[in-house]
Formats: C-alpha cells, structure tokens, sequence
C-alpha cells in the first residue's frame, strides 16, 4: 500500500503539523471566540427571561396568596367597613344636631330680643299718646267750664279719640 | 480506470521539492488537500459567523451546533476542566472532518488516508496527554501502570499490560482513523470499477450502490472525526486524573 511508503513520512508529518497548528491559531483567535461569545449570550438572555418569568410567577403566586386571604377574611373586612361607616353617620349626624341647635338657641335669643325691643317701643309710644291725652284734657278744662256730664263726655270722647288714633297710625 | 485504481488513489504525488537539509517537506498532494480543508474550514465558519445574531440563520445555526456538540462531548469526558481544553478538540474534530469530507470529492485526495498523517495526530495528543500526565503528577505518572488495590503477585502480569495498554493508544487511534478512510475509499472505487466494467443493462447496480457508499461515507467520516475527539478527551481526562 503506498501508505506504507515511508518516503513522504517526514514532508506529511511536517505538513499535518503546520496546517493543523495554523488551523488552531485561527479558529482560537478568530472564530471561536465568537462562536462561544453569541452562545453565551444567547444562555445569559434566556437565562434573563426565566429568572424574570420566575419572578413573574411569584409575584402572581403572591397576589392570588393575598388574595385568597382577603377572600377569606372578606365577612370580617365588611363587618368593619359597615361600623366604620355606621360610626361616621352618627358622628356626622351629632355635629349636624349640634350646630342646629347652636342655630335655634341664636334664632330663640334674637326673637327675644326684637321682642323686648317691640314691649319697649309699644311702652314708650304709650307715654308719649298718654301725654298727648292730658295735654288735650287740661286744654279743654281752662278754656271752658263744664259740668259733670259734659266732663264725662270729653273723656268717652277723648279716649274714643284715643282708641281712633293707633288705627289711623297703624 | 483498471483494476488496480482503488490503491492508485492514496498515491502520494510530489507538486513541488522542497528540502531543509536531509529532511524532505515536499508539497505534496496530502498537504494541498489539508490546506484546501482547512481553508474550507475557516471560511465556512467565517461566513456562517460573519454577523452573528441572537436568532441564528442556517449558516450560524449549523456553526453553533457544530460548536456545541463537541464542546459538551469535551465537557462530558474531560471531567471537571473540558471548558479548558474545548478550542483543542473543535480544531482536532474540524481538521479531521474536513480532511475526511475533502476526500469525497471526486478527483481528490483524502489526507486522512496517510498513516503518517493520522499517525502524526494520534501522537501528537498521546505525547500531550503524557507531558501533561507528567506535568500533574511529577512521578506519579507512573503509579497509573500498577493500579491500586492490586495484589503485589499479580504486578509482574498487570505492569505489562497497563503499558501494552497505553502505548498501544496512538497505534489503535492512528490505524482506526487511517483504515476506515482507506476502507471507505477502497469500497467506493472498487464499485466505480465495477460500475464500469459492467455491461450496460447491469450498471446501475454497482454505480447506485456507489451514491449509497458516499452516503455511508459521509456518515463514517463524522463518526471517525467524533470517535477520534472523544479518546482523546478520554486520554487527556485520564492524564488529570488521579491514580
């Protein structure tokens, strides 16, 4: 076989020995780097996706957890929320009657007020038509002499005058 | 083509003198066909890994794939460094799969057909396993040729044997490399022959068996480029470990 010739041994041995440290020196400087380098970053990404999935599902694992709990304690939750609500009305309602009955006591006070007012007013408009009345009495007693009977009738008259004259006022 | 061509195939043909002293480094066929391997070999994967992306093309696909099948067949044998040693048996695997596809285009030359080429590689990873085995273990090299738990009687017989053992490993991968090409080739141009040699209404037996033959072919020439890889990550994981 002419493999077995050992002419050409030392120029293959040689030429296996070139071409494969050439092949060596350019795959591991050149192509391989880059190979492993696409390969590693392509692991790192997926990687990436699963740990975020990962975290992803936990937080869903969480919420449906929390969920499940608050599911549970729902009656007690509404039960809160309904006397935290029915506390809110009867404060609400407390500060309402209160300011009302500020209100009423400030009406009540002022009524009593204009009404004290109105008693003095109607006093003093007394006097003044009181006066008037002698005034006119004492008039007619100096400038003419009268009996019994005719005195009787200046007073029916003066005080027919009298009750005549808050209606004209009024 | 005559009877005699199957054997004419592996001739090795001088292209051009060259000599550095006694010592003949002679371009020769075997060299121009491993150098057309090799150029096939970087620039196939220079243009499969021209603009390497997240999502591959069929060109970076095959690349990486290539890439990742024996990178994890060095990480499964060479146990606990194979990250270390992955660019050596990417090279060893590329350089004996393209030296052994090369030979399948017709007219051309298989170098891994030449003993001394397969011979070379085979040596070459025994002496590294070796200079490496004795670069871990300084003497204890040699406690891996008396394996422990021996009884001392039984020495005389298994000292023999574990050398026998060892130095036959570059002999096995060197002859398994070299005669499954030569084989392979011999069977494909024993066909062709007799392809031709028929008479007409016959021919398409042999020569239909031929396409089938280069079919197997391809599939021997990967098989022998993974078997060649894997004892040699199996020596080299040997040489780390401790004995």
């Amino acid at each position: 076989m002419p493999q077995f010739d050992t002419t050409f041994f030392s120029s293959q041995i040689f030429w296996t020995i070139i071409s494969f440290v050439v092949l060596y020196v350019v795959l591991g400087k050149w192509i391989l780097p880059r190979i492993a380098n696409t390969l590693n970053q392509r692991t790192q990404l997926i990687k990436d996706e699963i740990d975020a999935a990962r975290h992803q599902r936990e937080e869903v694992e969480e919420i449906k957890l929390d969920y499940a709990e608050k599911l549970a304690h729902i009656d007690d939750e509404a039960k809160k929320l309904f006397e935290e609500s029915e506390r809110r009305i009867i404060e609400r309602r407390g500060k309402l009657m209160d300011e009302w009955k500020v209100e009423m006591e400030r009406k009540t006070r002022d009524f009593h007020e204009e009404a004290e007012a109105a008693r003095l007013k109607a006093i003093s408009d007394i006097r003044a038509q009181s006066a008037d009345l002698i005034v006119d009495a004492a008039e007619k007693v100096i400038h003419q002499r009268i009996d019994k009977r005719e005195a009787q009738i200046a007073l029916e008259e003066a005080i027919e005058a009298l009750e005549k004259k808050p209606e004209k006022r009024g | 083509m005559d009877m005699s061509g199957p054997l004419q195939h592996f001739r090795v043909i001088i292209y051009h003198d060259l000599h550095l002293g006694p010592v003949d480094l002679s371009i020769s066929n075997t060299a121009v066909y491993m150098w057309v391997a090799v150029i096939v070999i970087v620039l196939g994967l220079h243009l499969m890994m021209r603009r390497p992306q997240l999502v591959p093309g069929m060109g970076q696909l095959i690349a990486e794939l290539l890439y990742d099948f024996v990178a994890r067949q060095t990480r499964l044998n060479i146990h606990g460094e194979g990250e270390r040693y992955i660019p050596l048996m990417f090279t060893l695997f590329t350089f004996i799969l393209g030296c052994n596809l090369v030979g399948l285009i017709p007219g051309a030359f298989t170098p891994t057909s030449q003993l001394a080429v397969t011979g070379t590689l085979a040596i070459g990873i025994f002496l590294y396993a070796a200079g490496l085995r004795f670069y871990r273990h300084g003497w204890g090299f040699f406690h891996a040729f008396a394996p422990q738990g021996v009884p001392k009687i039984m020495l005389p017989l298994m000292v023999p044997i574990e050398l026998l053992s060892f130095f036959a490993r570059p002999v096995t991968l060197a002859l398994r490399l070299f005669a499954n090409m030569t084989a392979g080739h011999m069977a494909l141009g024993v066909l062709a022959v007799l392809g031709l040699a028929a008479p007409w209404f016959l021919q398409w037996l042999p020569l239909g068996f031929t396409v089938i033959q280069i079919g197997l072919e391809v599939i021997i020439a990967f098989i022998q480029a993974y078997i060649f890889v894997v004892l040699s990550c199996v020596y080299i994981d040997d040489a780390l470990a401790e004995h």
